[in-house]
């Protein structure tokens, strides 16, 4: 018995549970076929993907003040 | 120098200047966006300009507790953050990581995450290079991508098991080569893992004292207010954290000197709640309490009022300026739009707000036509670089933004056929939901207080 406690010693010893990055990218490849984007989407719920601000550009319009329209030459200041 | 938000990051829009500090290297405190630096010749100091406020699970949206900038409708709802600050914040966690900024667990569990954590890294860096993440590992050391305390724990097993750990990583990266996946996305999985593992890359702690002389540590995060355990609470350690108030419920926060002997640097925080309660804190210096409350003040006015401040001595310099010309911060087209709808929709009514792109522009949004015909229309104001205020189409510059309105506000204007005078401005009127405000869905304005 103490033979075998002592071999078990050494196996864990010389051959020690390693840490791998396998088990953060489970299914990545076995069942998304190694598309990242969609294996993001089902394992992290509907994310934020490719996400630009959407903001409408607004066009801005030159106002003029009807005072300053017959100032010639045009003042600064 | 110049304060925090007239420096100008073209491409970090001023939506979300909001989320940013300054921060100095050496002893890692914040600065409050009014700080002026006062340089000598001999000194030199190095400043970060940081991501510091920050909503976890920001990306989530089937979450129902995700975090969100408001929008008019639910499709309209955007992110906190762009993709832009996503990339720097990208950048600044992961150089917090690798430098080994935050406290790190070594169990087996964080050795596997640090490992995840790597072969994104790599695979990233071969999109951008246009290589295979097998040459990036042939390249590098693949424990040039892990946090230093967690290459010496590598180097504490044996021969064998590295050369095993090493062969596993590398047979993980080949297999990878096959994979399809877009920078952004690595980089958002990157940030995604780091918050689950590091929460203290987005809390921050500061170690005070109560007015009874007990040691208190204050725990802030943008998603749950202000927290606080009594005793040195070490990070990593368990601690029982108490809720002190959310950030909605502060009302007043007042900074004064201490008054123990032998403490000329401390200074005592007052923070008033909405029901009253007082929380009086001592801070061992003057910078570490500027940080506290120009933390507490930022996620205040992200949360509740984009045009507020809860202390005057914290308070941005751009804020101010603009609450003293009754200007929105940068409001987008669709919420200027709504307000003036809802704010009575006639010809000359009109709102003054900060470009949503650019730091030198301001917009004059106004109602022009009558009846079923109302349409509205968005002139630019332009800050030079002399500080001359000019209305684009108009003649004259000014001084400031209010001489620019005094002298308009009585004129006859015209645009686009329209003929019309300038009747009544649109002030920011107190917590006016806009896309300036982030709604954490499990907090709202109406929360009912914690009992105390």
């Amino acid at each position: 018995a103490m033979l075998l406690s002592h071999h078990r010693f050494l196996i864990k010893k010389l051959w020690p549970v390693i840490p791998t990055p396998d088990s953060k990218f489970q299914g990545l490849f076995t069942v998304y076929g190694g598309d990242f984007q969609e294996w993001l989407g089902q394992t992290s719920g509907s994310i934020w993907l490719t996400s630009p601000f959407i903001v409408s550009e607004e066009c801005p319009c030159p106002l003029e003040a009807l005072s300053e329209l017959n100032l010639c030459p045009p003042l600064s200041s | 120098m110049r304060s925090v938000d007239k420096i100008g990051f073209t491409w970090i829009s001023p939506v979300y200047c909001s989320l940013f500090c300054l921060m100095r290297e050496n002893d890692r405190i914040c600065f409050p966006p009014n700080h002026i630096f006062k340089l000598q010749d001999s000194d030199s100091e190095n400043l970060h300009f940081r991501i510091r406020y920050y909503f976890p699970g920001w990306y989530n949206s089937s979450n129902s507790f995700y975090a969100h900038r408001y929008g008019l409708s639910k499709e309209m709802e955007s992110p906190v953050m762009d993709d832009c600050v996503m990339t720097y914040l990208f950048a600044q966690w992961r150089s917090d990581f690798l430098n080994g900024w935050v406290h790190l667990p070594v169990s087996h569990e964080a050795q596997e995450e640090c490992l995840g954590l790597a072969v994104l890294d790599m695979m990233r860096l071969a999109k951008e290079s246009g290589q295979s993440p097998v040459d990036i590992y042939n390249e590098n050391s693949y424990k040039s991508f892990l946090p230093r305390c967690m290459r010496n724990r590598i180097q504490e097993y044996n021969l064998l098991t590295r050369k095993r750990i090493r062969y596993r990583f590398r047979r993980f990266i080949q297999q990878f080569s096959e994979c399809k996946a877009t920078v952004c996305n690595l980089k958002l999985k990157y940030l995604m893992s780091l918050e689950l593992l590091l929460p203290s890359l987005y809390s921050e702690r500061f170690r005070v004292t109560d007015l009874s002389s007990r040691e208190v540590t204050i725990v802030v995060k943008g998603n749950e207010g202000i927290h606080w355990s009594k005793g040195k609470g070490e990070e990593g350690a368990e601690e029982e954290l108490d809720v002190y108030c959310d950030f909605p419920e502060v009302i007043d926060i007042s900074i004064k000197q201490g008054n123990k002997e032998g403490s000329a640097e401390s200074r005592i925080v007052s923070l008033t709640r909405q029901d009253n309660q007082i929380l009086e804190l001592e801070f061992h210096s003057l910078s570490e309490a500027l940080s506290f409350v120009s933390l507490v003040d930022g996620y205040y006015r992200l949360v509740t009022d984009a045009h507020h401040y809860l202390c005057k001595e914290v308070a941005p310099p751009r804020l101010l300026e603009c609450i003293q010309n009754y200007c929105h911060g940068p409001l987008s087209m669709e919420f200027t739009i709504s307000k003036l709808r809802r704010s009575g929709n006639y010809q000359g009514l009109y709102i003054l707000r900060c470009s949503p792109r650019d730091y030198d522009k301001f917009f004059m949004s106004f109602v022009v036509g009558y009846e079923s015909m109302v349409d509205y229309k968005h002139c630019q104001i332009v800050k030079t670089e002399s500080g001359k205020f000019i209305l684009s189409g108009a003649k004259r510059s000014f001084g400031s933004l209010k001489e620019l309105m005094n002298c308009y506000q009585n004129e006859a204007l015209r645009t686009d056929g329209y003929t019309f005078q300038l009747t009544r401005c649109c002030p920011p009127s107190q917590k006016d939901k806009s896309n300036l405000l982030v709604c954490r869905n499990n907090q709202g304005a109406e929360v009912a207080l914690s009992p105390s």
